[in-house]
């Protein structure tokens, strides 16, 4: 064979093999991302889009401390409207009289059930829930984004008024269908919902005011880790798992888990030291004694949040120690990593990757070659390799 | 002084609670309520006066309160705090207007007794210091009581 056509066959078979990689490899035919159709649709977070939401967070937090703290004036000046149980939390509803006189003795039962699922009585820190009942609209109307947004909001006890946390719930999906309808849907649902709104405001009904550590700690975070009283009832893998899985193939959504922080993927993949650390984010406070009275938790908060899933730590750390090592910890003036691991009765690391792997299987990070790149690697190599040995079998030395 | 403070606080344990309190306020604030007035029965049958002054609210782990008790000069008085089943250490301390502690008890757990006989007819500041509570807010209450 020629120098010059024995040249070119190896430059062809050289852009060949190049173009089996590329076939294999680049879009829309596939590599490491899921179908389209599997695939969580996130908006990018271009710096606009950040910009929008962290001024719609603080609207509604704003929006929330307003209504919370006008709410606070009239609990006090319009006993008529407030209706409590003894002991339990107390609820103010407002808004066009014919909705309040049918929501009002539905949302005070399920608020009774709630409370008696809670394992509370009377309380040192009274709870009051406010709820907003909006107009009803006619039928295509659309209703406006203030009155859809976000969760429950609260007005954590302070020093000027130790005994009272308010929570200001949302006319969300149950209430304007009960309003609507008259009927109440899904009732479970519903009670599970209502418990969960009250959120740290149960906290503070159980367990008191926390200490100076726990207190700084948890606002710096947004009571993140206290949004769920969970200390009754077991959580579930699914509800945990939904946002990061397909739950029809069980795949991971990586772009899921990587808006987490760091610390917060490595306790994902079972690592301890993250674990602690991610549970211990916030701890440091200075001087600055005065820590935010309202909290308003972002909308969509489960997306990045320290520990998955974080809403509940607190409530299971409750169920798992006790009634009197959580208050202990509670209302502990030590560091909280001495006085969460004196609880706990283990190193923190250890434990939160423990109580990680009962809602999330172990993420496996670092580098994975998929199944099929490994195969046509293996095999791309083996053809190179019999080309290698038949050119040489054919070499003749003269 | 430990005989007197011993004496009020086995009466105020033991005494039973006035029917009348029982309605005011919640738990733990009825409680300090009828701590107080048990303390004043019991220092009024040590021939004390009535109560010049009483004063309750509640208080976090740590936390503290002052108010204004104005006194007269040569009279003895004995000033006495309370607090909720919750509270396991309580500090009370007497000081001038200029912050000139005069007299102070930390060292009672919760059940502190100041005496004192003032030399001047002034207005003092009485400080309530809420050391430890198992479970916050604790209910304090604070009564002054001329002999």
């Amino acid at each position: 064979m020629a120098p010059g056509l024995k040249l070119r066959s190896w430059i062809a078979a050289a852009f060949a093999v190049c173009g089996v990689v590329a076939l294999a490899y680049l879009p829309p035919h596939g590599g490491v991302r899921a179908p389209a159709l599997l695939r969580m649709q996130v908006p990018q977070p271009t710096p606009a889009r950040l910009r929008a939401q962290e001024l719609a967070d603080a609207w509604r937090t704003v929006q929330a401390e307003v209504r919370l703290r006008e709410s606070r004036y009239r609990f006090a000046n319009n006993l008529d409207r407030v209706d409590s149980a003894a002991g339990g939390p107390r609820l103010l509803a407002d808004g066009p009289d014919s909705a309040v006189s049918l929501v009002r003795p539905v949302l005070r039962a399920e608020l009774d059930t709630a409370w008696r699922r809670l394992g509370l009585g009377a309380t040192k820190v009274n709870v009051v829930v406010i709820v907003y009942i909006p107009m009803l609209r006619r039928s295509g109307a659309a209703t406006p984004a203030e009155e859809l947004a976000g969760g429950a909001s609260y007005l954590l006890p302070d020093s000027t008024d130790r005994t009272t946390c308010g929570v200001l719930l949302p006319a969300g999906y149950w209430i304007r269908n009960l309003v609507r309808t008259g009927r109440l849907e899904r009732i479970e649902e519903f009670r599970e919902s209502l418990k969960n709104s009250l959120g740290p405001c149960a906290f503070y009904a159980a367990y008191g005011n926390p200490g100076k550590p726990v207190r700084h700690w948890l606002a710096n975070r947004n009571f993140d880790l206290a949004l769920s009283p969970s200390w009754n009832a077991p959580g579930s893998v699914e509800r945990a798992m939904f946002w990061l899985t397909d739950y029809r193939t069980g795949h991971w959504w990586w772009e899921m888990i990587y808006r987490s922080p760091p610390s917060t993927v490595a306790c994902l993949a079972g690592r301890p030291a993250a674990c602690r650390q991610a549970v211990l984010e916030g701890v440091e406070y200075g001087l600055e004694d005065s820590v935010p009275r309202v909290i308003a938790p972002r909308r969509r908060w489960w997306l990045g949040q320290g520990l998955v899933p974080g809403e509940r730590y607190l409530g299971d750390v409750a169920r798992e120690v006790g009634r009197d090592r959580f208050l202990r910890f509670w209302n502990s003036p030590q560091p909280v990593d001495t006085a969460l691991a004196e609880a706990l009765k283990a190193p923190v690391g250890r434990w939160t990757e423990r109580w990680q792997r009962r809602f999330v299987p172990k993420v496996p990070l670092g580098a994975a070659a998929p199944f099929s790149a490994s195969l046509l690697a293996l095999l791309l190599g083996l053809a190179a390799v019999a080309s290698s040995a038949v050119t040489a079998r054919r070499r003749q030395v003269r | 002084m430990t005989q007197l403070r011993t004496f009020v606080l086995i009466a105020v344990l033991a005494l039973p609670p006035a029917a009348a309190l029982r309605a005011q306020g919640n738990r733990w604030e009825r409680q300090v309520r009828e701590q107080l007035q048990r303390s004043a029965a019991t220092l009024q049958n040590a021939r004390a006066g009535p109560a010049q002054l009483t004063h309750t609210g509640p208080l976090n782990a740590e936390e503290s309160a002052s108010f204004i008790v104005t006194l007269q000069a040569g009279v003895s008085y004995q000033i006495v705090g309370v607090c909720d089943n919750d509270c396991t250490s309580l500090g009370l301390t007497l000081a001038t207007m200029s912050n000139n502690d005069i007299a102070a008890d930390r060292s009672s757990e919760n059940f502190p007794v100041l005496q004192v006989t003032p030399q001047t007819t002034m207005a003092y500041r009485v400080k309530v210091v809420m050391a430890a509570c198992r479970m916050s807010p604790c209910w304090y209450g604070v009564g002054v009581y001329r002999r």
